[in-house]
Formats: C-alpha cells, sequence, structure tokens
C-alpha cells in the first residue's frame, strides 16, 4: 500500500493505493466534517447531480495509517488531467463547477475549505470535483477561506487568456498554486481596471494582499454574513462566465480549416482511418495532433476511451465545445505541446504526474503530424518512432511526403536539411520499433496512412 | 468572532488581504450583484439584448 505522491497537504486524509485500487482515508481529525458531508444530505445532492466523485465506504478496511476513521473508494478517473493542459472553456466550466458546489454546500452548512482547480478532474465528459475532503461546517460569519485561492487557480489565468493571450494558460504550470495576482495585475491590461469585477477580484486584491501582508492580525475581526457571501459567490460566478476568448463561438466545423485535402481524398481518409481502427480494436485512443479532435471522434464512436491532444488552444476549446454539446461521454480534447509536454512537477518532482508516467493508451493517432514534428521541430524520425514505441503498442501515423505543399510551406524560408525526409527513411526509421501492417495511400493526395503494431 | 481561531479544518492560508479584501468586496459586490440581475432584468424585459448560448448553457447549472 503507497500513498498516492500528489495527496499530502491535507492533514484530513490522503489517497493511497492498495492492490491495485485508489483508495481514500479519512482522518479522524476529519470525523465531524466528514459525517456531516453525509448527514446533511450534501454528498447525495452533490452525487445525484454529478457534481462531486460517487464513492463507497469500505467497511473492515484497516487504512494505511492509525489515524483512519474510514476508508471511502472513489469511482475511477481512468486518466488525471491538470489546468495547465486545459483550454479556456475547460478552465471556465471547472471554475464555474467549483462555485456552483460552494453556492450548494452554503445551503446545506458547508464550505469548501479548498477551491484549487486540481481538485476538478473532467470525467465523462464533465468536469466533477473530486476531493471529498474539502468541505467544512460554514459558520454564519465567516469569510471563505478558500477565497484567494480560487482567484488565484480559476480567474486569474482566465482574465489572462480573455485580455492578454491564451496560451498565458501555461504559466499554472509554474505556479502550482495558482498565479499570483500582483503578477496577473501587472500584466493585465490597464482597461481590466474598468472591469467591474477584475478591478476588484485581481487588482485591489492584489493590492489588499501586498499592504496587510506584514499584518497578519488584522483580520480577526473581519465578518461576512450568509447573504453577502452567496452574493459574492454569485459576483464570482458573473465574473468568470462574462469572460471570453477570440473565436469562442467558432463552430467546431468551421475550425478544421486548414486540411490539405479534397472532398474525395478527406472522406477516403475518414473510410481507411476507420478500417484501421477497427483493425487494431483499440480501448484507449491518443489522437496526437488532433486539432479539434475531427478524427478522435471516429475512435470515440466505436466506444474507445479517447484523448485529442493539440498544442493549439483555440483548436482544443472547439472541440471541447464540439463534445460538451454532443454529450460526448468518452473523447477528452487537451492542449500538450508533444515537444515539450508535461513533466513530473511539484515536490520531489512528484505531485503532478508527467504525460508519460499517466495511463497510456494501446492505441496512438498521429496524422498530418509527422512533417510538423520533423520538420518544423527538428526531430529525427527515428526518435519520433522511439517516442511512440514508449507509449503504446498500436500506431496509426500518416506520412506527409516533400512533395505535399504543406510540407512545402514548411520548407518554403528554410534550409532543407532532412535527406532522410522520404518514405522509404520513415519506413526505415519505424521498422526498427514497429511491424509494418498496413499501407494505404489517401486517394488525390500524396499522403500514405500506415498501421504498425509494436516489435 | 476571532476567526483565526475557528480556521480548525482548514489547512491553507486564506491570506489576511484576501480576507479583508473579500469582506469589503463582499459588500459592494452584494449591491452590485442586485442592481446587475435588476438590470438585466429590464433589459431582458424589452428584449434590447439577445441572451447568448453561453449564458443558456450557464443557467442550466
Amino acid at each position: 500500500m503507497n500513498k498516492v505522491s500528489g495527496s499530502f497537504r491535507d492533514p484530513s486524509g490522503f489517497l493511497f493505493e492498495d492492490s491495485g485500487s485508489l483508495l481514500r482515508q479519512v482522518n479522524r481529525s476529519y470525523r465531524n466534517e466528514y459525517d456531516l458531508l453525509v448527514g446533511s444530505g450534501l454528498y447525495e445532492v452533490l452525487k445525484k447531480k454529478g457534481m462531486l466523485i460517487p464513492h463507497r465506504e469500505l467497511d473492515g478496511h484497516a487504512g494505511l495509517t492509525d489515524e483512519a476513521y474510514k476508508i471511502i473508494q472513489p469511482e475511477r478517473i481512468p486518466f488525471i488531467s491538470y489546468p495547465y493542459e486545459w483550454s479556456f472553456t475547460q478552465l471556465q466550466d471547472a471554475a464555474l463547477m467549483t462555485l456552483n458546489i460552494q453556492k450548494i454546500a452554503l445551503d446545506h452548512g458547508m464550505s469548501l475549505k479548498d477551491a484549487s482547480a486540481y481538485n476538478i478532474q473532467f470525467h465523462n465528459g464533465k468536469p466533477v470535483f473530486i476531493d471529498s475532503l474539502s468541505f467544512e461546517r460554514y459558520e454564519e460569519g465567516r469569510p471563505w477561506v478558500a477565497y484567494g485561492q480560487f482567484c488565484r487557480h480559476f480567474l486569474a489565468p482566465l482574465a489572462l487568456m480573455s485580455y492578454s493571450d491564451v496560451r498565458l494558460s501555461r504559466l499554472l504550470q509554474i505556479h502550482l498554486d495558482g498565479l499570483p495576482l500582483d503578477m496577473v495585475s501587472a500584466m493585465l491590461p490597464w482597461r481590466t481596471r474598468f472591469s467591474f469585477s477584475l478591478l476588484i477580484h485581481i487588482h485591489l486584491h492584489a493590492a489588499s494582499q501586498k499592504k496587510y501582508k506584514n499584518k497578519p492580525g488584522a483580520a480577526k475581526k473581519a465578518s461576512i454574513s450568509k447573504n453577502r457571501l452567496h452574493s459574492l459567490i454569485v459576483g464570482l460566478k458573473l465574473a468568470a462566465e462574462r469572460l471570453r476568448i477570440r473565436g469562442q463561438h467558432t463552430e467546431w466545423a468551421n475550425y478544421y480549416t486548414f486540411t490539405n485535402y479534397s472532398d474525395a481524398s478527406f472522406n477516403h481518409k475518414k473510410k481507411v482511418l476507420s478500417s484501421m481502427l477497427k483493425n487494431s480494436e483499440p480501448d484507449v485512443v491518443w489522437d496526437l495532433g488532433a486539432n479539434t479532435g475531427i478524427f478522435s471522434q471516429i475512435a470515440a464512436d466505436m466506444g474507445a476511451r479517447c484523448i485529442a491532444f493539440d498544442i493549439d488552444s483555440l483548436a482544443v476549446d472547439a472541440g471541447y465545445r464540439f463534445i460538451k454539446k454532443n454529450k460526448t461521454s468518452n473523447l477528452l480534447p487537451l492542449v500538450i505541446d508533444l515537444t515539450n509536454p508535461s513533466p513530473g512537477i511539484g515536490w520531489n518532482h512528484n505531485e503532478r504526474m508527467s504525460l508519460k508516467h499517466r495511463n497510456l493508451p494501446d492505441t496512438v493517432l498521429a496524422l498530418a503530424l509527422i512533417h510538423h514534428l520533423a520538420i518544423s521541430d527538428n526531430i529525427p524520425l527515428e526518435m519520433i518512432a522511439r517516442f511512440m514505441h514508449d507509449i503504446c503498442s498500436n500506431l496509426i501515423i500518416e506520412f506527409v511526403p516533400k512533395s505535399d505543399s504543406q510540407v512545402q510551406k514548411l520548407l518554403a524560408s528554410r534550409k532543407d536539411v532532412f535527406p532522410e525526409y522520404h518514405e522509404e527513411g520513415f519506413r526505415k526509421a519505424f521498422e526498427k520499433y514497429f511491424e509494418i501492417l498496413e499501407v494505404v495511400r489517401v486517394d488525390e493526395s500524396d499522403r500514405t496512412l500506415f498501421r504498425m503494431r509494436k516489435r | 468572532m476571532d476567526f483565526s481561531l475557528s480556521y480548525i479544518i482548514g489547512y491553507i492560508d486564506p491570506g489576511t488581504g484576501s480576507i479583508i479584501l473579500q469582506a469589503i468586496a463582499a459588500g459592494v459586490v452584494g449591491g452590485a450583484v442586485a442592481v446587475k440581475l435588476f438590470w438585466h432584468r429590464i433589459i431582458n424585459f424589452f428584449g434590447l439584448k439577445k441572451q447568448s448560448k453561453h449564458d443558456d448553457e450557464a443557467a442550466d447549472d
């Protein structure tokens, strides 16, 4: 039995692994709050609404330490993702979920004692709160302890993405407890001071933190009535949901504009892919360089659990809004830079897992990707093959030759230092790690789809 | 009430500046939210602003 490495800050309990199962120990110090969570009906309400991960209590399990009050087994999330891998709308939905939970908790006499974005996971196509130990008894008059954390983890990055640049969500990877508000206040354009909510929750908030930095006793008498606290939560909700990014309402279908295909070859590619996917009988698929996830959808339609990774946050956002609208439960779009995938970070490099240390797929799709890695990013074909070999057993990959106009574009402004970049060189590099099972040329194009199995 | 003693379960530092700002914000925002909701009701009543899709979705929560 091992404690999960990212679960150690909260003295209320922790996650641990026991013969392949993920369990949560509830410590005796959290007994009253846990009993209130269940006894007040809050747990049941949140579970029914799909807002809190359901769990079952395990009787007769001694736990990992002698502080154990109860051992619970939460429903397992098959793939853990992190806020720095979410698109704008995903982070926004996670923020709204947190506030909705806080509202419902207040109605049941409880309050969130933390508002970390890491307490949210995307599960079955929707955000869900995963930390059942985040609730404490609410006392009339008490301010919300997690208000500052909420602003750092949600409002600040959303504001930066909205007003400055959508790529700034990557700052969450550096600041694991959310973005420092003084930094965000300095980075945001001046006009955000005319936004009532950003003026208060970011700019004045940052100023207040600075002013009271060395006056720890100053807040002792602060008191907020329950009604006012409710208004504050509603105000935060309005603030979070009114933020927008460019193209947030672009239709998914319209987003897919840079294909290099005629309708005939696009349809042929879909058909070939569909047949190759059937032949690989996938359970878990990663679509690398998925754009909006248009091809991941084919794998998802077959019942595979699919993650659609792309570096373009706006494409991922369009994909997320599409699965949300269609209530697709087995496809998760995420933002990943494959040339610099999420590392193991936090305390002892262990708090947040690297991409490679999470549940790996059995099948990888790499369509219209290889030329970006090999030519734009100068990654040798052999190293690309080795990476694919590390993460999957079935690979469906498209080779895009130099004659393709997209590759021509990449080469237009630079020296062609890729003498090995041709189909023969591609085969040679990949055959070292994979056995090639199928090869199909896509109609009306120079591109070829390969299905391979790991050696 | 002395809140520094009543954070028994909480394990994160709420931050003095955050608490004080929150107390002020709750007052100001409380009034502003009421005004905002009232204003939107008026706007919607006269059909001056079509509700965006996102607002509809948010209202479903």
